[in-house]
C-alpha cells in the first residue's frame, strides 16, 4: 500500500500554491502541518484528484489519481462541506453512499455502524441545520469512511471538535493508520504531535521537512518553529 | 463492507479448528462466504459475523455426521513454522479442552470478536459469555500446569 | 489483551489458506452500474422541482381550455422556464456546498451532473413532446413551426443557463439564469399581442437557424459544464 506524489506543483498566474512536492507514503498517519495559506488545502486537493495539477501526479499503487479506482479507495473530509436541504445524518450517508457506488444493503449496514462509531446514532434522524459544528464534524469523517478507504485525507479534522470529541478522535485515527493511509492537516500542533507516525511541514508550497518525529527529544512545537527559523536563516 | 479479506482467515480458522482439515476447512470457508451472497440483507456488522460463523459451524457439524467416529480421535499434530516451545504448549492445552471452550477462545482472541456478537451467536447473554471466558481461562491455565508437570 | 491472552490467540496458527486468493479475485463485489446511479438520483431531485414540473404539465394541458387558439404562446413561454428548472437543478452542488464531498466519490461530480441533467433533459423532452401536438390541435401554426418556436425559447434559455452558472458563481449566478429565463417567456407569452411580427411566415427561416445555432450551442455548453466540475468544487 503506497501512495506516491511525484513532483506535484499547482500554479495560478504567477503564483506557484504548491512547489513540486514529492513524497511516498506507506501505512500510517501522517500529519501536515502549515500555516494558513501554506499550501496544505490545495495539495490536499490534488492528491484526491479534485484539483487538476498545473504538472506531477499522485499515484496508489499504481492506479493514477485521475481514475474512477483510485477514487473507490479514497476517503476525503474538506475543510468545510455543505448538505442539502433537509438532510438528516441518514439521508446525507445515503446519498453519498450512492455517489459511492455502495448498494442500498450495504450501505445500510455500513451506516449503521458508522454512526455508532462517531456517536451520532441517537441524533440520526434529526436534520443537519440542528447540529453543532462539532456533531457536523463527526458526521463529516462518518461519510470519509463510507467505502472503507485506504487512502483518508482529512482537511482540518478536529476544527470544532470539543476536547472529548478530539479525543474519540484521534483514537479512531490512531486505529485506521494501522491499516491505511491517513494524511491529516491541521495548523494546531498537539492535534498531531500524539498520532501521527511521521510529521510533514508546509511552507509555501513545499515540505521543509518530512519525516519520522521524536517526541522525547523536544515538543513538536518547538521542532515546529525551529524549522521556520531556519528557513528564515537562510534567506 | 464485509472485509472479505480478513473475514475469510477468521472464517478458515474457526472451521479448522474443528475439522482439523485444511481442504476441508477451506471449502467450507467458501461455501459459507457463498450462502452470504444469496442472502446479504443484514441491517448491521453484528447480524453479518452472526450470519458468517452459525453457517460455518453448522456446515461444520454436517461435515462431522459424515465422518466416521475412528477419525474423531486423531487430531493432527498441527505443526507449524512459527511454533515455539510456549505456543505449541498452550495449543496443547486447547486442544485437550472441550470444543465450547475451545471454540470461545478462538472466537474471542484469536479472531478478535466482540463479547457483544459472540454472544448474538451463541445466542445467551453478555453475562454469560464473559463467565464462560473466566471459565475456559481457568481450565486452560490448569491444563497447562498439568502439562508443566509432566516436565 | 494480556500476556495471557496474546499467548492464546497465538497459537490458534493455522496452515495457509491455499485457495484464498484465487475466491477472493472471484468473489463478486456488489457495485452500483451507470444506469442504477442514475436512477438512484431520481429521489434526490429536489421536492420543489418536480411540483414545479407537475405544475407545468397541468397548466400545459389546462391552457388550450382557457387560452384556445393563443396556447402556442403560452406553451413556449413555458418552455424557457422549465430551462431555467433544469439548469437550477443541475447546479444543486455548487449552492449547497456539496461540490467537492461529491468530486470525491467514485462517481464524482461529472457523473452526477451527467445524471442529473440527463433525469431532467428527459422531463423536459417530455413536456416538448406533449405540448408540440397540443399546441399544434389547438393553435394557429402548423407542426413544423409550433415545435420550432416552442423548441427555440427553451434551447435559448437552456444555453445562456448553462454558461452563465459556469461563469458566474453562487446566488449571483441563480439570480441572473432566472431574470433571463423569466425575461424570454415574458417575450414568448407576449408574443402574440406585441411581438407578431416574430411569427410571419416569412420569418420561419430565421428560426430554422436560430434552432440550429441554439442546439449547438446548448450541447457545447453541457459539455463545457461538465469538463469543468472543477470550477463547481470551490466553496465560497
Amino acid at each position: 500500500m503506497e501512495l506516491v506524489i511525484d513532483r506535484l506543483s499547482k500554479q495560478y498566474g504567477s503564483k506557484i500554491a504548491v512547489d513540486r512536492i514529492s513524497a511516498k507514503l506507506g501505512k500510517g498517519v501522517y500529519g501536515l502541518l502549515g500555516a494558513n495559506g501554506a499550501g496544505k488545502t490545495t495539495l490536499m486537493r490534488m492528491i484526491c484528484g479534485i484539483l487538476k495539477p498545473t504538472s506531477g501526479s499522485v499515484s496508489f499503487d499504481g492506479i493514477d489519481s485521475e481514475e474512477e479506482n483510485f477514487r473507490a479507495i479514497l476517503g476525503y473530509l474538506p475543510q468545510d462541506f455543505g448538505y442539502y436541504p433537509d438532510f438528516n445524518a441518514y439521508d446525507f450517508l445515503f446519498y453519498l453512499s450512492s455517489l459511492k457506488a455502495i448498494p442500498k444493503k450495504e450501505a445500510k449496514a455500513k451506516i449503521n455502524e458508522l454512526l455508532d462509531v462517531v456517536g451520532l446514532k441517537d441524533v440520526a434522524k434529526k436534520k443537519i441545520k440542528t447540529y453543532s459544528g462539532g456533531m457536523k464534524q463527526r458526521l463529516g469523517i462518518a461519510q470519509a469512511l463510507l467505502n472503507d478507504p485506504k487512502l483518508l485525507i482529512l482537511d482540518e479534522p478536529t476544527a470544532g471538535l470539543d476536547p472529548k470529541e478530539r479525543v474519540r478522535f484521534r483514537n479512531l485515527i490512531e486505529k485506521l493508520g494501522k491499516d491505511c493511509i491517513v494524511l491529516l492537516s491541521t495548523h494546531i500542533v498537539s492535534d498531531i504531535e500524539h498520532i501521527s507516525d511521521e510529521v510533514l511541514i508546509m511552507k509555501d508550497g513545499s515540505f521543509v521537512f518530512q519525516g519520522k518525529w521524536n517526541d522525547k527529544e523536544s515538543s513538536l512545537e518547538d521542532f515546529y518553529l525551529s524549522q521556520f527559523e531556519e528557513g528564515e536563516d537562510s534567506e | 463492507m464485509l472485509d472479505l479479506n480478513d473475514h475469510y482467515d477468521k472464517i478458515y480458522r474457526f472451521c479448522y479448528y474443528k475439522l482439523f482439515d485444511k481442504n476441508l476447512a477451506e471449502d467450507i470457508t467458501q461455501e459459507t462466504f457463498l450462502k452470504y451472497l444469496e442472502h446479504y440483507d443484514f441491517s448491521s456488522k453484528t447480524e453479518t459475523l452472526k450470519y458468517l460463523y452459525t453457517i460455518a459451524g453448522n456446515l461444520c457439524i454436517d461435515e462431522f455426521r459424515k465422518k466416521k467416529p475412528e477419525n474423531e480421535e486423531n487430531i493432527p499434530e498441527l505443526i507449524f513454522e512459527d511454533n515455539t516451545v510456549e505456543k505449541m504448549s498452550i495449543r496443547n492445552a486447547i486442544l485437550r479442552l472441550p470444543d465450547d471452550e475451545r471454540e470461545l477462545l478462538l472466537l474471542r482472541y484469536a479472531n478478535e470478536v466482540n463479547v457483544n456478537v459472540i454472544a448474538k451467536i451463541k445466542n445467551i447473554s453478555r453475562f454469560s459469555v464473559r463467565r464462560k471466558l473466566l471459565l475456559a481461562k481457568k481450565h486452560l491455565e490448569e491444563e497447562l500446569r498439568k502439562e508443566d508437570a509432566y516436565e | 489483551m494480556n500476556r495471557f491472552e496474546r499467548g492464546i490467540k497465538e497459537s490458534f496458527s493455522v496452515p495457509n489458506p491455499i485457495k484464498k486468493e484465487e475466491f477472493i479475485k472471484k468473489f463478486p463485489k456488489p457495485e452500483m452500474s451507470l444506469s442504477k446511479f442514475v436512477i438512484s438520483q431520481i429521489p434526490y431531485v429536489s421536492k420543489v422541482t418536480w411540483a414545479l414540473t407537475i405544475l407545468m404539465f397541468i397548466s400545459v394541458f389546462l391552457a388550450p381550455r382557457i387560452l384556445g387558439v393563443k396556447v402556442t404562446w403560452f406553451i413556449s413561454g413555458l418552455t424557457p422556464l422549465m430551462a431555467l428548472l433544469a439548469v437550477s437543478e443541475s447546479n444543486r452542488s455548487q449552492k449547497y456546498n456539496m461540490a467537492q464531498l461529491e468530486a470525491s466519490t467514485r462517481f464524482s461530480l461529472r457523473s452526477l451532473l451527467l445524471a442529473r441533467m440527463l433525469l431532467l433533459g428527459i422531463v423536459s423532452f417530455v413536456l416538448i413532446i406533449v405540448s408540440v401536438p397540443l399546441g399544434t390541435f389547438y393553435g394557429s401554426f402548423r407542426v413544423f413551426e409550433t415545435s420550432l418556436y416552442v423548441i427555440t425559447p427553451f434551447l435559448l434559455s437552456a444555453s445562456i443557463g448553462l454558461y452563465i452558472v459556469r461563469s458566474i458563481k453562487g446566488n449571483n449566478g441563480f439570480y441572473m439564469v432566472s431574470a433571463i429565463s423569466l425575461f424570454i417567456s415574458l417575450i414568448m407569452f407576449m408574443g402574440d399581442k406585441y411581438f407578431g411580427f416574430l411569427f410571419l411566415s416569412t420569418g420561419v427561416k430565421y428560426w430554422v437557424m436560430l434552432f440550429i445555432l441554439l442546439l449547438v450551442l446548448t450541447i457545447v455548453e453541457s459539455k463545457r459544464l461538465l469538463n469543468n466540475t472543477e470550477d463547481m468544487t470551490w466553496s465560497l
